[in-house]
């Protein structure tokens, strides 16, 4: 059986291999647009719910992500220990420093506790932080810096030696003795928020709802929440993602929509050859919507290798960011593929099967 | 002989702007069944228009064609898509061929598009050697030379062994010698019986024809009864 559909993808390369591509490009947009997006977020509140306590008390109001400030009081720390129900209480200091090229949070820690109630889960190389100008950073921040232990790094004014490297998964990249981070910012005996270890995990919400009734102005919440609680304090951040999502959804379709538009009208005048020969308005579409569905696949395939290659890329040179290329947004750029390319022909094909064969013969 | 096409007060206009411009201003021709009829006349006279109307491809603005005793002017699209499939086998001046197909698949393809089995490869191969391109089965179009390419629409045309062939300028990209190798094709196929009806302004290829007949300004000449 002679294939036109085939022949033609092979017999026009450079129109098909453009097609293929615009397809590609428009299955790469929404994959890295969005899995950057979405990575960068999971990434983070991944690493937040790795830390090994239950909850997370700070002012209500005030966001471990967009905020740096130390509202709290160091003594609250003693008088959160006495609360039923909570093993340890440990404060923390968040500030921010760019570190290759990209802003990183960081912490200040109180060591002796802070290992205890959130944990590095593990220091694969060198020592925990005791005190004074130390760092522990974690081994994705040395890997992608190239930083070992020993080294001293400039950070913030003050020169600080590397102590050790944390397992990769630590709620933050670089951690500091937090007196030492009080006394760079001038705010001594003062904390951003505290870690709480709990005596057991079903007492958690009562623990939470006492902290919250006894502390007027305290939130309290458990850590196994934080992506949704992340997501939802992130307000902002979730309508640029979905802003992005739906941006790239429509280019990638209309990116898709256009090249298999523009490859049905070159074949303009070859339906009006079919017309004259005989063949009816079904057989001329399932032989443009065959064609257009091949250069669809093709795309779709060529978009996944283009995704991984530009993960790769943004990987590299921001070795900190994450992309996430998930199953579900694969399928989705193969539908948005397939979709666009049969949308992308069924339209002008329509237009072509009705078209005066004896017009359709004399297109140039 | 048996009446293969009637055509009666066939008229055909175009919409240019606000303007309807009659191209065909009422023809009245029969075509007997073996006939090979040419029809000449200068550039924009109306003999693609009218080669068209009798072909099934596009449809009269007034008047009636009947190919076999059947008012093809009434049928539905997917009726005249049938006609065109098993009735008419055209050729034309551009050749019309798919690039992207072997000379052997550009004939196969009709087997695709009819589905009834008239095609079969014994036979396209036995077609393509008769037109002199046993050698090049495989070849693109663009590989053929346009005297190659000619041959090649016309075993097209006539591979489902359809009643009439309907030639549209069929010389007009062709030297004189590969003009010559086509008329004679035509020929030897009108010999075994083949109705043609071939439009050209080239009165030296329409003298390879039985009947000769004149449109000029959108009216035919040279029926028995002018």
């Amino acid at each position: 059986m002679a294939n036109l559909a085939r022949s033609n993808i092979f017999h026009r390369k450079a129109r098909s291999a453009i097609s293929i591509l615009a397809v590609g490009v428009g299955v790469m947009l929404f994959l890295v647009l969005v899995g950057m997006s979405e990575g960068s977020l999971r990434e983070v509140a991944e690493r937040m719910m790795n830390v090994d306590a239950d909850l997370m008390v700070h002012s209500a109001g005030w966001s471990p992500v967009i905020d740096q400030s130390t509202p709290l009081d160091m003594r609250y720390k003693e008088r959160l220990q006495g609360v039923p129900g909570v093993d340890v209480a440990t404060p923390v200091v968040i500030w921010r420093l760019v570190i290759l090229r990209q802003g990183q949070n960081i912490f200040g820690i109180d060591p002796e506790y802070f290992s205890r109630v959130a944990g590095y889960r593990k220091i694969v190389a060198g020592r925990e932080l005791k005190s004074g100008f130390e760092m522990v950073l974690d081994k994705r921040l040395s890997d992608a810096g190239g930083f070992e232990v020993g080294q001293i790094i400039e950070r913030m004014g003050h020169p600080f030696r590397i102590v050790g490297i944390a397992e990769t998964g630590v709620p933050v990249r670089i951690f500091i003795p937090i007196q030492t981070l009080q006394e760079i910012l001038h705010a001594e005996g003062r904390a951003s928020f505290f870690f709480i270890k709990c005596t057991s995990a079903q007492v958690i919400p009562e623990v939470a709802a006492e902290i919250e009734e006894r502390f007027k102005g305290l939130a309290a919440f458990p850590l196994g929440n934080y992506y949704q609680a992340l997501s939802g304090s992130f307000w902002g951040l979730r309508v640029f993602i979905r802003s992005v999502t739906a941006v790239a959804l429509v280019i990638s379709f209309l990116v898709i929509l256009l090249a298999t538009y523009t490859s049905v009208l070159e074949r303009t005048r070859e339906i009006g050859i079919l017309k004259a020969l005989g063949a009816t308005r079904a057989f001329i579409l399932r032989e443009i919507i065959a064609e257009s569905l091949a250069i669809a696949a093709c795309g779709v395939i060529l978009g996944y290798a283009l995704s991984l290659l530009a993960k790769a890329a943004v990987e590299l040179k921001y070795p900190l960011l994450t992309v996430d290329i998930t199953w579900t947004r694969i399928f989705l750029a193969a539908g948005l593929g397939v979709i666009g390319g049969v949308l992308g022909a069924i339209y002008p094909g329509m237009l072509a099967v009705r078209k005066d064969p004896v017009v359709a013969l004399s297109y140039e | 002989m048996k009446q293969i096409i009637e055509a009666v007060d066939l008229r055909k206009s175009y919409v240019k702007g606000r303007e309807e411009v009659p191209v065909l201003k009422g023809i009245n021709l029969t075509v007997e069944e073996g006939e090979f009829m040419a029809v000449v006349g200068p550039s924009g006279s109306g003999k693609s228009t009218l080669l068209y109307l009798l072909g099934a491809l596009a449809r009269p603005t007034a008047g009636k064609v009947t190919i076999e005793g059947k008012d093809i002017t009434s049928l539905s699209e997917r009726e005249l898509a049938q006609l065109r499939r098993q009735k008419i086998g055209f050729v034309f001046q551009r050749f019309n061929l798919f690039g992207a197909l072997s000379a052997y698949d550009n004939l196969e393809i009709l087997s695709d598009i009819s589905r009834d089995g008239t095609v079969n490869r014994e036979e396209i191969k036995e077609l393509l050697a008769k037109v002199g391109l046993r050698e090049k089965l495989k070849f693109k179009p663009r590989e053929l030379s346009m005297g190659e390419e000619q041959r090649l629409a016309i075993a097209r045309a006539v591979v489902r062994r359809p009643a009439i062939i309907l030639a549209d300028e069929p010389t007009g990209n062709l030297d004189w010698d590969n003009a010559q190798i086509v008329l004679e094709l035509f020929q030897s196929l009108n010999e075994a019986g083949q109705t043609i009806i071939m439009v050209t302004h080239n009165p030296q290829a329409a003298a390879y024809a039985s009947r000769v007949l004149r449109l000029t300004d959108g009216r035919l000449f040279g029926q028995k009864e002018d």
